[in-house]
């Protein structure tokens, strides 16, 4: 698995098949979202993520895979989530941890959390569900030195989909917190 | 559950009056009622006026309660009341017919006189109205008609004359998403827009008098409660704290709303006094909360927590702040609201995956599943407690359906451009 050469920003759980990825990958035309730009433009470089250092009191999901997020900072994230789950991938806190460094040190900078679902169940939980996967985030930077007031979050729930597909490789691609820096301090 | 046993469908198009929803019955009732409805003597030369029986046809048809015959040759025809061949209708097992006239009236109205026949009795007549209309009102004069002959012959309030909300979302290539609030009639015409905007519209809501709309709009890149006028389009901020602005649901009296806040934490529910703005929280702990909606009476609500583990429809009481819960049916029930008589509360069901529209009785908790295409959101129940307009996806997009509260009627309103979700029906309207 760790040699499959996924594209940097999208990492999956290892519970779910892989079964989808050609198709998600054909479609990823849909160029007006972050998440596919991000796709686009970074090459398939994979990283090693090393032990994260610290996760006291945020949950995480904990997969075997490493997550191929560039951990250089500041940078615009997407993190992904499993099926009607908050937890953070543990493949993912290096990166996360390097946008909580430089926000740490640049007390000026300012980041939006935005959460999403994937399309199924009903629109005012997932609305619940989306929020729940920015504090998930906001508690990780928040445990890394980040201060609340450079905190923004929203949650849009299933309203902004990346990828308008029905597949489960489309959910995978939707369940997700947009990291947005708004300001660099 | 009987199977379907009637199943028609049919695409129906309009000279002069653009839809852009068509309704198609997808499945009907087999004890339908067979009835005709003959075109109206016009003495106004008025080029609407064919469309007034046509309407009343379309409604009584789509409603799944009747089987509308239709023949050809003289007796389809329009025909006075004193010349009408019952034996003719009787031949062909029509138990009733509807017949009318329309003639001129003072200045530019019109004067419509419609009668309900029944063929089989001595006594034929059994409705008759006059109503004097604008002939820009014959589509919501044949509403009206549609609704008193349905409620004469089924006994049940006809929801011909009432409105539907929704959210239309236009995606393209290469422009930004497009969303727009929308109200048309309850057979999706005369669609006109509340509200367009590039970001997220959510969970419309009608006050109890059909005049006001609740929604959720991102068009500040964050979740915002706004009420407006339906008529003016005048609109007002309601609530807009960080966080999580969602879930508004009007009281049965119209003079408070209970809405979801999250202020920076989790989402609970909140009573808001639209007199004297005071907000007072209702449900507290470290679980979602959401979806209030109000039981009939208004002493208490019911809504959708997570405080079990997995979301489940739970009540809450006004008069001693206890909370109860209602649904044990499955590991993902949500987004419920009671029928008219509070019998029953219809929601969304999840099962091996598919999320589908379910009715549980209150007093038995025995629930049964509607839908069955596994893709059923946002269900809201007809004023009549007879149908339940919900989401779902046909063809790859969000389309509206309709389905009757016993399983039996299926209908849809397919979109022509973008996705229709988010549906709310409007209550009845005083005429």
């Amino acid at each position: 698995m760790k040699n499959n050469k996924l594209l940097g920003a999208i990492m999956f759980a290892a519970a779910f098949s892989l079964a989808g990825c050609s198709d998600m990958l054909l479609h990823d035309d849909e160029a007006n979202s972050y998440a596919n730009k991000q796709a686009a433009n970074e090459p398939a470089e994979s990283f090693g993520a090393g032990e994260p250092t610290s996760f006291g009191g945020v949950e995480v999901i904990d997969d075997e895979e490493l997550s191929e997020q560039a951990q250089t900072a500041p940078q615009n994230q997407v993190y992904h989530f499993d099926f009607d789950s908050t937890f953070l991938h543990k493949g993912d806190a290096a990166a996360l941890k390097a946008q909580a460094d430089f926000l740490a040190n640049h007390p000026g900078a300012k980041v939006l959390l935005a959460g999403h679902t994937d399309e199924v169940g009903s629109r005012e939980y997932n609305v619940a569900l989306g929020e729940r996967r920015d504090h998930s985030v906001r508690d990780f930077l928040m445990l890394n030195g980040v201060k609340q007031n450079q905190i923004e979050e929203v949650s849009y729930g299933a309203e902004k989909p990346v990828d308008l597909h029905h597949s489960e490789s489309a959910h995978l691609k939707n369940r997700r917190v947009q990291l947005t820096f708004k300001n660099l301090g | 559950m009987r199977k379907i046993l009637l199943f028609v469908m049919a695409s129906f198009y309009f000279t002069g009056a653009q839809a852009t929803l068509d309704l198609e019955l997808t499945q009907g009732i087999s004890a339908a009622t067979p009835i005709a409805i003959l075109p109206f003597v016009d003495h106004t030369n008025n080029p609407d006026a064919e469309s007034l029986s046509e309407v009343i046809r379309l409604d009584l048809k789509n409603s799944g309660y009747f089987d509308v015959v239709s023949v050809t040759g003289k007796e389809a025809k329009a025909t006075e009341l004193d010349k009408i061949n019952y034996q003719f209708w009787r031949d062909r097992g029509v138990d009733n017919l509807v017949v009318g006239t329309i003639e001129p009236h003072i200045k530019t109205k019109a004067k419509v006189e419609f009668s309900l026949l029944d063929t089989l009795l001595n006594q034929h007549l059994i409705l008759k109205n006059q109503f004097s209309t604008q002939p820009s009102a014959v589509r919501q004069l044949a509403h009206h008609i549609a609704d008193r002959v349905f409620e004469q012959i089924t006994g049940i309030k006809g929801v011909f004359s009432t409105r539907i909300v929704y959210v239309v979302v236009k995606r393209s290539k290469n422009k930004p998403t497009e969303y727009q609030l929308e109200v048309a009639d309850a057979d999706g015409y005369n669609p006109v827009k509340i509200l367009k905007s590039h970001e997220p519209i959510m969970s419309p809501a009608w006050s109890p008098d059909g005049k006001q709309l609740t929604y959720v709009s991102f068009e500040r890149e964050h979740a915002q409660i706004f009420k407006v006028d339906v008529a003016t389009g005048h609109r007002k901020l309601v609530t807009g704290f960080p966080g999580i602005n969602g879930a508004p649901a009007w009281a049965p009296d119209g003079k408070s709303l209970c809405v979801v806040l999250s202020k920076g934490d989790h989402p609970h529910i909140y009573h808001y006094d639209l007199q004297s703005k005071k907000l007072k929280q209702l449900t507290f702990g470290p679980s979602i909360n959401t979806e209030p909606s109000w039981a009939i009476d208004g002493k208490s609500i019911i809504f959708t927590s997570n405080r079990g583990g997995s979301p489940q429809i739970y009540q809450y009481a006004f008069d001693n702040k206890k909370i109860s819960r209602l649904s044990f049916d499955g590991r993902y029930n949500a987004h419920a609201s009671f029928t008219p008589d509070g019998k029953n509360i219809i929601l969304v069901h999840r099962e091996d995956g598919m999320y589908n529209i379910a009715i549980q009785s209150v007093r038995t908790g025995i629930m049964m599943n509607l839908t069955h295409s596994g893709q059923g959101e946002s269900p809201s129940i007809a004023p009549n407690g007879k149908m339940i307009l919900y989401e779902t996806q046909y063809k790859g997009k969000g389309v509206l359906s309709v389905v009757s509260t016993d399983g039996r009627v299926k209908m849809r309103l397919p979109s022509r451009d973008g996705s229709v979700q988010s549906p709310a029906w409007s209550p009845f309207y005083r005429s």
